[in-house]
């Protein structure tokens, strides 16, 4: 069971080596979400791994927002040959089988489009078929591109990557569902605390319903922890620690919006007590919608829209992160 | 204690005035009262109380000798340690610097070695002592209740200020006691106080 096995030992590992040491055991994996749909996340997913190819990495896209895969549209794929669902249904065949070539680029993808009705509701051993063969995908970066919201299966994919990177909009409603995707993405992950700890969690949580302070942010929950019992505060603290959030905000109209991000990394620092990291912000464009309509990639329609800088410099970034452990 | 001022503003304890202002106007606008940042996880209530936490930290850090008067309660209360990675490092370094202010002079033996051999305490000698201990001339005063400008006089060894040669040594004996070092000596060495009449046989 390579799942199992995986999941046993980077318990035991030290949190901080599960960033930028994966090659020994698979590519680097990315996730790109968001709380509410329409924010970017195909744009963010497929600009990074262009961007990461360019700077001579090897990169294969996942689309897994299933039942609305349209990351072959952004890319210009028109047709897609092989899709997820024909991996899903199929039997002993690679995952690297279903990697199909994007034109005009070294980017692979493994597209989700052609997907029948079931695949939106993917089965539990369906979703661990993926899960598990992510690892064997044959690349230094893959990059998923998740649907929008809080489904387990979402949540699921979103975590096992080591960067989590969020998009959100100027807009309170796509600020709501980012902090809920973010709560959601936390407390899913409570389930790799060691069963001690978890048990612990949960006592702190129902004894301090009674009373009448009650542990309202996942901040005080951790501040409560250190207090009883710092070893189950540390070992949720190094769950946590496993992957990096991080969050980018596009569609930027008002000069005003260009530091929500970083407010937004403050904020999230006070009610969660875990750093956001604040990537950076692109701009309300015209250029990316004149992109998707030629069906072309804005990095290659528009190489040197501001928008295409800023969607580089990110994924040096990010690059330069991993690459500095 | 309530609040880890540095942890608020996301400042490290050893952050510059100029980090300090920064972080305080990126609170502001995060907590300001129409952020969006903070919508859907603070509430009113909540959002005013963290903006006058803020001011309070603000207020704090960016006055010198309340920093270091905060600085060392935060060093003296490890049991509300935060429990997030930067919290814990945070304050681990904010008591290491603690600690170190006060060691830096105890254990240069540079200083420690001149004290030793010291035949004059001039009033250079003494402010440099003081100052390798990192003791605040204004926190002298506060503690002996001597007024500011006989502690200024007697580093500077300023003869038009300094008072009548008996409260001099009064003076300079708790002067001395609250940097640390021995009393008699240092008011029988001291330049000012050996007129040609009284020279030490």
């Amino acid at each position: 069971m390579p799942l199992a096995d995986r999941s046993m030992t980077v318990v035991h590992l030290n949190p901080h080596a599960a960033v930028g040491v994966a090659t020994a055991r698979g590519p680097h994996v990315w996730a790109v979400a968001s709380g509410k749909g329409g924010v970017g996340k195909s744009l963010i997913s497929s600009s990074l791994g262009l961007a990461l190819s360019r700077l001579g990495k090897r990169v294969v896209l996942v689309d897994l927002d299933l039942g609305g895969a349209n990351l072959h549209t952004c890319l210009g794929v028109a047709d897609p040959k092989l899709t997820l669902s024909d991996f899903i249904s199929s039997g002993q065949q690679q995952i690297n089988d279903f990697i199909q070539s994007v034109p005009e680029t070294k980017l692979g993808l493994i597209s989700g489009a052609d997907d029948g009705l079931e695949i939106a509701n993917l089965k539990h051993f369906q979703k661990q078929k993926i899960l598990r063969n992510l690892a064997h995908i044959d690349a230094d970066y893959v990059i998923l591109d998740l649907g929008a919201g809080t489904s387990f299966n979402t949540l699921d994919f979103f975590i096992r990557a080591e960067r989590g990177i969020v998009t959100v909009v100027p807009d309170p409603t796509s600020i709501e569902n980012t902090y809920r995707f973010l709560k959601s993405v936390l407390i899913r992950r409570l389930r790799e605390a060691p069963e001690q700890t978890r048990k612990f969690v949960n006592r702190v949580l129902s004894t301090r319903r009674d009373e009448h302070k009650k542990i309202r942010t996942l901040a005080a929950l951790m501040n409560a922890l250190q207090q009883l019992h710092p070893d189950h505060a540390r070992q949720l603290q190094d769950v946590f620690d496993r992957q990096k959030l991080h969050v980018i905000v596009n569609q930027v109209i008002e000069p005003t919006d260009t530091e929500l991000g970083s407010s937004m990394a403050m904020v999230c620092g006070k009610y969660f007590g875990q750093k956001l990291d604040y990537l950076g912000y692109l701009n309300h464009d015209r250029h990316i919608m004149a992109a998707t309509r030629q069906r072309r990639p804005l990095m290659m329609a528009y190489p040197q829209s501001r928008s295409a800088i800023h969607l580089e410099h990110m994924a040096a970034a990010l690059l330069d992160r991993d690459q500095r452990i | 204690m309530t609040t880890n001022y540095y942890e608020l503003l996301e400042i490290r304890p050893d952050a510059s005035n100029l980090d300090i202002i920064n972080a305080y106007r990126r609170a502001k606008l995060a907590y300001r009262s129409d952020s969006l940042a903070t919508y859907s996880l603070f509430d009113d209530e909540e959002a005013d109380r963290i903006r006058t936490e803020i001011e309070q930290a603000y207020q704090i850090l960016s006055n010198p000798e309340k920093r270091l008067a905060y600085d060392a309660a935060l060093a003296s209360a490890p049991s509300c340690r935060q429990p997030e990675k930067p919290g814990h490092i945070a304050r681990a370094e904010a008591q290491s610097n603690v600690v170190d202010l006060a060691d830096r002079g105890l254990l240069s033996s540079g200083i420690r070695h001149r004290i030793a051999e010291a035949t004059v305490f001039s009033g250079a000698l003494l402010k440099e002592i003081r100052e390798s201990r990192g003791v605040e001339l204004a926190a002298i005063a506060e503690r002996t209740k001597i007024s500011r400008s006989f502690l200024q006089a007697i580093e500077a060894e300023d003869q038009r200020h300094l008072p009548a040669p008996t409260y001099l040594k009064g003076y300079l004996k708790q002067y001395a006691a609250e940097i640390g070092l021995d009393p008699e000596r240092v008011s029988s060495h001291y330049p000012p106080l050996q007129t040609e009449g009284s020279e030490p046989n």
